[in-house]
């Protein structure tokens, strides 16, 4: 009877208590900090402010978290349209099971691989004396290197290209569980291969369609290491705003108050997302 | 059977394999009126593959499928007029009863009014008028079966195919659902070709039935046919019980045989499949047509003597199994009844078994 | 239409893989900027044998990911069998918590944990930078083993109950052999995790303190040298050989 108990509360309790310290109590410090003003020594005074919010929506900022949401939204769209046509060959058109894990495999191998590795492989790739350039100049095509790095298109590449594994798994997993009895059904009541897709195929692979998203869109938004080495300091994004307040101005309560309007945008996503998915069991054990 | 009409359907020389097993092979088979024909088979006959070759979602190795007087063996399966209710039905699950039915005559692109009619009439038939706006998910599997059915029929297709769509409902809501079907059939004076394993489903309800085994057509007739006179011991004991006796032609008088059945009771019987002379033949007979009998000097039909080793109680029926010879089972179906001088037939009882000439079958 | 799909899949996994095979190949090139080819060597990889401060980030973040991962799988497997098999008040609540941590970017958390060891003047370092590591890792390690729990048949443990088995027999005897396969893979993610991680080490660590991801930022920041390809490609093959292993654990145990 003691076991029992015993076991029970200690497991419950190390999650609550993990999970308080280090999660709850923490993010309710960068909430009551973003009301603070900056210190000069101690890097906060504890004078109540809402200069910190105010300062953040003056247009500059505002501009800042447009960008950074035009470029999630548009980083998310694209790895959806590469991501889907992929998911559907490899699950619907293979049937051999060894193939498919083995495929499935080099998927999971960039997803794996660290962010920063393949960034920075990126970086070796895009430069002006980079592969692609020098092939292209070599070949006639252009006189003049192209300019990948250093702009938007650099960053937007570099997303695209850390985050679409973030896509294809989620789309995986919906698609394998879909029933390709379905698409005989549908065709044979008479339905053209559009409409089978259109009608059949994304309705039913919603749930992957929704949670890749959710996933690049969210990570989008907090990126700083992208868009610092593929993009200069020319492409700010959210993230790169938070970092340089933090490290670099020094301004830890409007840092936070940054911090804390992300928060609140992903939250806001999140419960949306949760809202609109039937399928709510993965979030509520 | 009227020449002059077109065939509603022609299977000519149809082959066809899977990973070089041959599933069917010169399969041929025509149909000039709308009736219901079953398809009856073991697993692996080849019945499934059938229905996939004329709905097209397979294509034949060789032969010609022909529809209403049209080859149809290059058009894809959402361009013939042919609809399938699938084995599990496939409802689209994110649609509602209504949109799910509704939605082949959308591929047609029929107009609004036209759908909603058809629908309804349809919903209707089935007896679901109240289900319109349910989802697959909160239908029994009787009410997903009908859906499916009526997704199909709304079309008004030339031919019905029906893949095994009984299979996963309970025993009385099978027999329901058998009547149910039929009737529809009847209604709606269209094709129906169903597919099953199950004998008894196919001798209830079809006009036709066609017996296949491994991708051969073994015999096709009604079920009247099919059960009374078999033409060979697999159609025969795939069709109902039966017991196979083993039997000696001992000689041949003009159209008469006299044979020997297990080596003990001698008689004459009309020599209806042209037999020669020979050891080894087989006497086929259903067990509703035995009939047990405590003395010899009361039969005036063909007995055998045995006894009883165990007897099974069916609710209306009582299966007697009788050893014969110390080496065969035979078993005896008789009828609950008032009426009947049944004995208490009890087990280790010595007994004869009887039948009336007619009611076997000899066969190879 | 299948070929034409098959066809599309191949770009993608060229898209995939490209840049990473160039970083291999550069590797191995003689020229210090990788500008153009210029000769097959490995003085690269040895020069990395001799860069202190790459041994040192290396041998930390390797003994960071290794506790981090060990803690957090501890943890994390209790936390998730709590969260699963028990009814408690805010059950829901640390629920939801566990998968917003998932999914949310990780400069939030960072920054959070920032504040958190200021709060209560912890110098940054190995401390602040192992309990961070741990909090990354426990949300996913959660979801692999409650993914993993919810496949169960719950009738094994309610005969195990009836049978009068205490909680802890339950647990060591029936439910942890048929999670093992789920622990190790959680094991070898949370130490891929840990080892790759950039943003949380940027504000969690100190100066003291280095590891191998900031080092390679700091030293990517600089632009392309041959060195930081031959490191990477060693850091690629070690995440290989981790996806292998958990592979094969995997496919043996399920």
């Amino acid at each position: 009877m003691i076991n029992k108990d015993l076991f029970k509360y200690s497991s419950i309790l190390i999650i609550v208590f993990w999970l308080t310290i280090f999660v709850i109590v923490p993010n309710l410090g960068v909430l009551a900090i973003s009301f603070l003003e900056k210190g000069e020594m101690n890097f906060v005074k504890f004078a109540f402010t809402l200069d910190n919010y105010k300062k953040l929506s003056s247009l500059m900022y505002i501009k800042v978290f447009v960008k950074t949401f035009g470029i999630a939204f548009y980083v998310t769209i694209v790895c959806l349209l590469f991501s889907y046509p992929f998911v559907y060959a490899i699950s619907q058109t293979i049937q051999n099971k060894v193939i498919k894990d083995f495929l499935l495999i080099l998927v999971i191998v960039p997803f794996w691989t660290s962010s920063l590795i393949r960034t920075y492989a990126m970086m070796i790739v895009l430069r002006t004396n980079g592969i692609i350039n020098n092939s292209l100049i070599n070949i006639g095509f252009i006189n003049e290197p192209i300019e990948f790095l250093y702009n938007w298109i650099g960053v937007s590449i570099g997303l695209i290209y850390s985050l679409l594994p973030f896509m294809i798994l989620p789309l995986y997993t919906s698609f394998e569980k879909f029933d390709r009895n379905y698409i005989n059904a549908a065709q044979d009541l008479g339905a053209s291969k559009i409409n089978i897709l259109l009608k059949i195929i994304i309705p039913l692979t919603k749930s992957g369609i929704t949670s890749g998203c959710i996933l690049v869109f969210l990570s989008t938004l907090g990126m700083f290491f992208i868009p610092e080495l593929l993009g200069g300091s020319k492409e700010i994004l959210i993230g790169n705003l938070i970092k340089n307040q933090f490290l670099i101005a020094r301004n830890w309560p409007f840092g936070t108050a940054i911090g804390t309007m992300l928060t609140i945008i992903v939250t806001v996503l999140i419960l949306f997302y949760a809202r609109n998915t039937k399928n709510t069991d993965h979030l509520v054990v | 059977m009227n020449e002059s009409q077109k065939p509603i359907i022609e299977l000519k020389n149809i082959s066809k394999s899977f990973n070089s097993e041959s599933i069917l092979s010169n399969f041929n088979f025509t149909l000039y009126e709308n009736k219901f024909i079953t398809i009856l088979g073991p697993s692996g006959s080849g019945k499934t593959t059938i229905i996939k070759l004329i709905a097209g979602f397979e294509s034949v190795d060789t032969g010609e499928i022909i529809l209403n007087n049209i080859k149809v063996n290059n058009i894809p399966p959402n361009k013939r007029e042919v609809n399938t209710v699938f084995q599990n039905y496939s409802l689209f699950p994110h649609m509602t009863v209504y949109e799910n039915i509704a939605f082949g005559l959308r591929m047609k692109k029929k107009n609004k009014d036209y759908i909603e009619q058809a629908v309804t009439e349809v919903l209707k038939m089935i007896k679901m008028e109240n289900f319109a706006s349910r989802k697959p998910d909160q239908l029994s599997g009787g009410q997903q079966q009908r859906v499916a059915v009526a997704r199909a029929i709304v079309n008004k297709p030339l031919i019905l195919l029906l893949d095994e769509p009984l299979s996963a409902l309970d025993e009385k809501l099978r027999k329901e659902m058998q009547v149910e079907l039929k009737s529809i059939q009847q209604d709606l004076g269209i094709t129906f070709i169903l597919v099953t394993h199950d004998q008894e489903e196919a001798l209830s309800i079809s006009d036709t039935v066609i017996v296949l085994n491994n991708g051969k057509i073994e015999q096709i007739g009604s079920p009247k046919e099919i059960y009374e006179h078999p033409v060979n011991s697999f159609v025969a004991s795939f069709v109902g019980e039966l017991n196979i006796l083993d039997a000696k032609i001992k000689t041949i008088n003009q159209n008469q045989l006299t044979i020997v059945v297990e080596e003990i009771y001698t008689y004459q019987i009309q020599n209806k499949n042209n037999f020669v002379v020979q050891d080894k033949i087989k006497l086929l007979i259903r067990p509703e047509k035995l009939r047990l009998a405590l003395s010899k000097e009361k039969s005036t039909s063909n007995n055998l003597k045995g006894q009883i080793i165990e007897i099974r109680y069916r609710g209306s029926l009582l299966d007697y199994i009788i050893l014969i010879n110390n080496t065969k089972k035979l078993t005896v179906t008789m009828l609950q009844n008032k009426d009947a001088n049944i004995f208490n037939y009890n087990i280790g009882m010595d007994v004869f078994v009887e039948w009336d000439v007619g009611c076997e079958v000899l066969t190879q | 239409m299948n070929r034409l799909a098959r066809l599309y899949s191949i770009l993608i996994y060229i898209f995939l893989y490209f840049p990473i095979f160039i970083l291999i190949i550069y590797s191995f090139n003689s020229s210090k900027y990788g500008t153009s080819w210029q000769g097959f060597t490995i003085d690269w990889y040895k020069k990395l044998y001799t860069n202190n401060l790459l041994i040192d980030s290396t041998k930390n973040s390797f003994l960071i990911a290794g506790l981090s991962a060990s803690i957090s799988t501890f943890i994390g497997t209790i936390s998730a069998l709590a969260l699963y098999s028990y009814e408690f008040k805010g059950r829901k609540i640390f629920s939801f918590i566990v998968y917003v941590l998932a999914i949310s970017p990780d400069i939030i958390m960072g920054i959070s944990l920032l504040i958190l060891f200021n709060l209560v003047n912890m110098n940054l370092g190995f401390w602040s930078l192992l309990l961070s590591h741990i909090t990354l890792n426990l949300p996913f390690i959660i979801i692999i083993i409650i993914a993993r729990l919810k496949t169960f048949n719950k009738n094994l443990i309610n005969a195990a109950k009836d049978l009068g088995a205490p909680e802890w027999i339950i647990f060591s005897k029936i439910i942890f052999p048929l999670i093992l396969a789920s622990i190790i893979s959680a094991w070898l993610l949370a130490f891929t995790l840990s080892l790759d991680d950039v943003v949380i080490s940027f504000f969690v660590t100190g100066p003291n303190f280095e590891v191998l991801p900031l080092t390679l930022f700091s030293m990517a920041h600089l632009g392309i040298k041959s060195e930081i390809n031959a490191l990477c490609t060693v850091i690629f093959i070690l995440t290989l050989v981790l996806i292998f292993i958990s592979h094969f654990i995997f496919r043996k145990k399920t």
